[in-house]
């Protein structure tokens, strides 16, 4: 399967970055190597293999809910830069 | 008083004695910290909190307080939040943050009555381990300033500056970092340390090790930060074993298991090559048993390792938007501000990992590469299950090659580096593993890798102890040779 530029423009969107073009053109090269690579070890039949998506399943491993309190507001909005003693501040939503 | 000689519980035992060793502690401290300046170690270097942090300590020790690690030096990577005080995961994105709750390791080690000595270096959000990310340059091996350290971590201990570095270690790039550096590095079994408060990529696989020079400092290090957390779900339950004490088996016999195809590895180097065969030939004596065994998937691991954690990394990394904490790009709309904050506040790797993370994640490729590559994992976990069944440990070098040249930071990497080639499969598996120091002709350092069974961290840490008690260990770059 090919990658190709404008799949790379789609997915660096989803991602919400700009690459420059020499990135686009880094970026298709090792992910068309990687995906070479993995083509040859799908030679291998995996599809009736499960797939593990942590390195050991714990059954349960979701906790009960425990309320606490919040952090204080203050503490929150400390590290934004664009924030007044009530909320964050965003650019306007709705584009011109 | 060479405080970095002394083993961290005999260095403890004489702060309780005497508190007034910790101006010594602050004194040697200052005075490492001006010999390896260059070496770009430390993000953060804070005299005056060190002095804060040994006042309280001094006032703990008055009121008799148990403090297995008093006075002893430890550094936290940068990704390990720390309340009030910067961590910035070695990005521009969060050159900013003051994290507003401390992590479970940094709160472990205080009560410990370790001294937080800094925040070390690491590659942006501890995304590889080829010195060419981090917002902070990249940090220098100490045995050779030209090649990379891979972690400041790493590079602390490797001094002597400190005796215990806490780190992460995903993919391997901690055990890299220690192998690069000549020192030893430790990934406990997944969970075994809880992740709370850790600023990880990758979340199926990150887990929090120790860099040390010392198995005996290493082992109480991990008594310290093991255990049952209820705040992170993925944390292990049950008793923390005594790490120390299993250090007391001096009887048993190690099996020992090694790839046939162990040197296919990219890239691997002559030297690393001779060295680990040298060593396997000294290793197979007394009470050690080494046999090679095939493997037909873990040379695998590394490419499957490569996709998964892009993937995770592209969810984990999405809510730096520059809304809530770290850097703003100006934009007109919404959008346009998010696009500028990460373009501008990641770094040029990082922009290439997460766009390939989107990638594989979408909806042509999800199937094909990630979901591919998630059962390519069963079966190297199926295949190490088996082989660890039948064998104490595995063993394999740490890295193909020793500590690669520092590169420009416009020099592209590959996604799937080969310095990931060994250490790719314990990550993919949960497993434990440990590198162990080796010096190769060219008077580099090079590692030996260890894994052993899930939940079995004793065994890795009794072969670390059998290797220093031959004296397979290193003598470490002389501190004051280094400028």
């Amino acid at each position: 399967m090919k990658i190709s530029n404008s799949e790379i423009g789609n997915a660096a969107w989803d991602a919400r970055v700009k690459l420059t073009p020499g990135e686009v053109e880094h970026l298709l090269d090792c992910s068309q190597k990687i995906l070479q690579e993995l083509n040859l070890v799908q030679k291998d039949n995996l599809d009736s293999i499960k797939a593990t998506f942590f390195g050991h399943e714990q059954p349960g491993s979701l906790r009960e809910d425990i309320i606490t309190d919040s952090l204080p507001l203050a503490k929150v909005l400390a590290n934004s830069l664009y924030a007044d003693e009530f909320c964050f501040h965003v650019p306007k939503i709705i584009e011109e | 008083m060479d405080f970095y000689k002394i083993p961290s519980q005999k260095l403890a035992g004489q702060v309780r004695e005497d508190p007034a060793l910790l101006d010594e502690i602050f004194a040697m401290l200052s005075h490492f910290h001006n010999e390896v300046e260059d070496l770009n170690i430390f993000i953060l270097f804070d005299p005056e909190n060190i002095q804060k942090e040994m006042t309280f300590l001094k006032e703990k020790i008055a009121k008799g307080k148990s403090l297995s690690l008093a006075g002893v030096p430890v550094s936290l990577e940068d990704n390990i939040c720390t309340e009030n005080i910067a961590t910035t995961c070695g990005s521009k994105m969060l050159s900013t943050y003051k994290p507003p709750f401390n992590s479970w390791a940094s709160e472990k080690l205080q009560e410990a009555g370790a001294i937080l000595a800094g925040k070390t270096n690491l590659e942006e959000f501890g995304v590889g381990c080829r010195g060419n990310s981090s917002f902070y340059g990249a940090a220098k091996n100490p045995w050779d300033q030209q090649r990379i350290a891979g972690k400041g971590a790493a590079a602390a201990v490797s001094t002597l500056m400190l005796p215990l570095s806490i780190a992460t270690d995903t993919i391997g790039e901690l055990r890299q970092a220690a192998s690069y550096c000549g020192v030893i590095g430790f990934r406990p079994t997944y969970g075994r340390v809880s992740r709370r408060g850790v600023i990880e990529y990758a979340s199926s696989m990150a887990q929090l090790g120790i860099i040390s020079r010392k198995t005996s400092d290493l082992a109480a290090a991990l008594e310290i930060i093991s255990g049952p957390d209820p705040q992170d779900p993925t944390s292990l339950k049950g008793e923390v074993p005594s790490y120390r004490a299993s250090l007391q088996n001096e009887e048993k016999v190690f099996k020992i298991a090694v790839p046939d195809n162990w040197d296919q590895a990219p890239g691997m180097e002559k030297d690393v090559k001779e060295c680990f065969l040298e060593q396997l030939h000294n290793l197979t004596a007394g009470r050690v048993q080494v046999e090679y065994i095939p493997l037909r998937y873990f040379h695998k691991a590394y490419l499957a390792a490569a996709v998964i954690s892009a993937a995770e990394a592209f969810s984990n990394l999405a809510n730096y938007d520059g809304v809530r904490f770290g850097y703003r790009g100006e934009g007109k709309s919404l959008q346009d501000m998010y696009i500028k904050s990460r373009s501008e506040g990641f770094s040029s790797k990082l922009k290439q990992f997460l766009t390939f993370g989107a990638l594989v994640s979408s909806g042509k490729h999800y199937e094909d590469y990630f979901l591919k590559s998630q059962r390519m994992r069963t079966r190297i976990k199926n295949e190490l299950a088996d082989c660890l069944e039948r064998y104490d440990l595995l063993l394999t070098p740490t890295t193909p090659f020793t500590a690669p040249l520092a590169k420009p930071d416009t020099e592209p990497d590959q996604l799937a580096d080969p310095a990931l080639f060994y250490t790719a499969a314990a990550s993919l598996a949960g497993l434990p593993a440990l590198t162990f120091p080796l010096y190769t002709s060219v008077k580099r350092p090079a590692g030996l890798q260890f894994m052993g069974k899930a939940g079995d961290e004793a065994s890795l840490l009794q072969i670390s102890a059998l290797l220093e008690e031959r004296g397979i260990s290193l003598s470490f770059p002389n501190p004051g040779s280094i400028k």
